[in-house]
């Protein structure tokens, strides 16, 4: 419990620190957000008015404070360049993102879990190679890429399903969860190759250790020995780089969703970095560091679970 | 008395692969014409330098050796094996309760006798029921050595093969694990293999001793023949080395 609460209070202090850094540089940002609403041709009273009703004339502290008072609330600010707040903007586009980034997640451990553990059990045999062959081209193939193979293979030749196509998931759930599966592999494949490489290599690793000859002594077979002993400390590494990868495939998605026209807060993003419209891209900045770091939160929560060895150090 | 193990003629091959475009294969001699005898309930030292076939040898014993010819008798069922470094020879994600009831819930034993077996044999090797409760990163290692020999001894052998058990740990602790070891073998009856490099522990622990060098097995006796009159120039290298007088 204790290692919880400091774990806590570290991400708790790291999403402070981020979200100043974000509004610092906003701020550093040539350009007066009041001066870009109204034009050039604006009279210096009228300017002045309109800065004083979006506080910006108040020192950058206040404004941080206030700003951060009003994000935890829920309350992002206007957009720019279609008067409208960012928290609608963003929130129907929200679960896109998150839930293609789930489901390339699930897809992830699905595939990698068991065809990681299969390598392993035929280390160095001929479909060993051939899998390690293959392991490396995908990783090496960046997931936009892959986007547009799978656009072309599964969609065009295929006609597994109509690229650009896309189905609102409020309008029907399941069209949507059956064309959103294929960005979703783009994203996966990447992150499937590198973790049955190191789930491989952490078996092997874990497998030469004298604890597994002892456990074949003592009566247990292959399979017994995989699953009860080498499998869980093997995991360890691999649950890092889970992890890490959940907050990847998150911002992977923001690409994938262009290859397919999907319309999440990639495109959001996208298209008010070109319109300066900064209260939505400091809005959706902020979120996807939130995301990562409580899902890095959760991760260290769940490695200790699974390594007593890292919660020993405080007893 | 019968010989528990008896090793004829044994020959075990390593064979190098090669690369995945080279092809051929080598084959690697890691044992040469090794034949020895162990009788029950006796202390049989096995000396060497690294490399020179004793982990090989054991692994021949146990069945684990692939590649090899000869014949290895071993009138002993689930033959147990101590390793040399006692941190990694305990799954570091399991209770130490659990690793020594490992072996008892395979053979399907009730939960009760499966405990009162565990804590009988915890107090065996001077350990404190307490550490069942713990992990083995949490115990030292002469603990941890403890715990492996218990490991071993659970699973109802007869059979023993110590791989370097006490070299690891300081000296007062390696006294501990040899006393402990003489201990059970004499209230149990077990027979141990003791592999070392150590002459001065094969010198305290072992009635027999083998002296190997290079897959090979240069002598082999009684210890105070082998250490008063040994035969072969490696063997008085070793004696010398080890500085016996002194002690």
């Amino acid at each position: 419990m204790k290692y919880i609460g400091k774990k806590l209070g570290a991400m708790l202090v790291t999403l402070l620190l981020i979200s100043f850094l974000v509004f610092l540089a906003f701020n550093m940002i040539p350009g007066d957000p009041a001066q870009a609403r109204l034009g050039t041709e604006v009279t210096p009273e009228r300017l002045e008015a309109l800065r004083e009703e979006m506080g910006l004339n108040k020192p950058l502290i206040e404004r941080y404070l206030r700003w951060l008072v009003s994000f935890v609330q829920g309350d992002f600010g206007d957009s720019y360049k279609y008067n409208m707040p960012v928290a609608d903007m963003i929130s129907s586009k929200l679960p896109i993102t998150i839930i293609m980034a789930l489901i390339s997640f699930v897809i992830m451990v699905v595939v990698s879990l068991p065809l990681g553990i299969y390598t392993a059990k035929h280390n160095g045999k001929r479909i060993d190679r051939v899998i390690t062959v293959i392991n490396q081209v995908m990783m090496a193939v960046p997931h936009f890429f892959l986007g547009i193979i799978i656009t072309y293979v599964l969609g065009l030749v295929l006609k597994l399903f109509t690229p650009g196509n896309y189905v609102s998931y409020e309008k029907d759930f399941g069209a949507f969860l059956s064309y959103i599966i294929y960005p979703c592999i783009a994203i996966a494949i990447p992150k499937i190759a590198i973790s049955v490489k190191m789930l491989k290599s952490s078996c092997v690793e874990e497998a030469k250790k004298d604890y597994v000859r002892t456990a074949y002594s003592k009566g247990n077979n292959t399979s017994k020995v995989l699953y009860r002993h080498v499998l869980r400390n093997a995991m360890i590494p691999v649950v890092t780089l889970w992890g890490m990868t959940l907050a990847d495939m998150l911002v992977g998605s923001i690409v994938i969703e262009q290859v397919f026209n999907v319309p999440g807060i990639g495109r959001i993003l996208l298209t008010s970095i070109s319109y300066r419209d900064y209260p939505v891209v400091q809005a959706i900045i902020v979120l996807i560091a939130t995301v990562v770091i409580v899902t890095n939160f959760c991760v260290d929560i769940i490695y200790q679970m699974i390594d007593p060895r890292i919660s020993v150090q405080e007893s | 008395m019968d010989n528990i193990l008896e090793v004829k003629n044994l020959n075990v091959y390593y064979t190098d692969k090669g690369s995945l475009w080279k092809r051929k294969e080598q084959k690697k001699h890691a044992l040469t014409d090794v034949s020895f005898f162990m009788k029950e309930g006796e202390v049989l030292g096995l000396v060497g330098e690294s490399g020179c076939g004793k982990t090989s040898l054991a692994k021949a014993i146990l069945g684990m050796q692939k590649e090899m010819e000869g014949e290895v008798v071993l009138r002993c069922s689930n033959p147990q094996m101590a390793f040399q470094d006692p941190y990694s020879s305990l799954n570091p994600s399991k209770k130490i309760g659990w690793i020594l009831e490992e072996p008892l819930k395979i053979k399907k034993l009730p939960k009760e006798e499966r405990k009162r077996r565990v804590d009988e044999m915890l107090e065996k090797v001077g350990l404190d029921l307490k550490c069942k409760e713990h992990y083995p990163n949490e115990l030292s290692g002469g603990q941890r050595q403890r715990i492996a020999i218990a490991s071993a001894l659970l699973c109802d052998t007869k059979f023993l093969i110590a791989d370097e058990p006490v070299s690891a740990l300081d000296v007062t602790i390696q006294a501990q694990i040899i006393r402990l070891l003489l201990k059970l073998q004499k209230e149990m009856g077990i027979s141990i293999l003791f592999i070392s490099h150590d002459l001065r522990v094969v010198y305290q622990m072992c009635d027999r001793v083998v002296i190997m060098q290079g897959g090979r097995i240069l002598e082999q006796g009684n210890i105070d023949e082998v250490y008063h009159h040994p035969q072969s120039d490696y063997t008085k290298l070793l004696l010398e080395a080890a500085n016996l007088e002194e002690t």
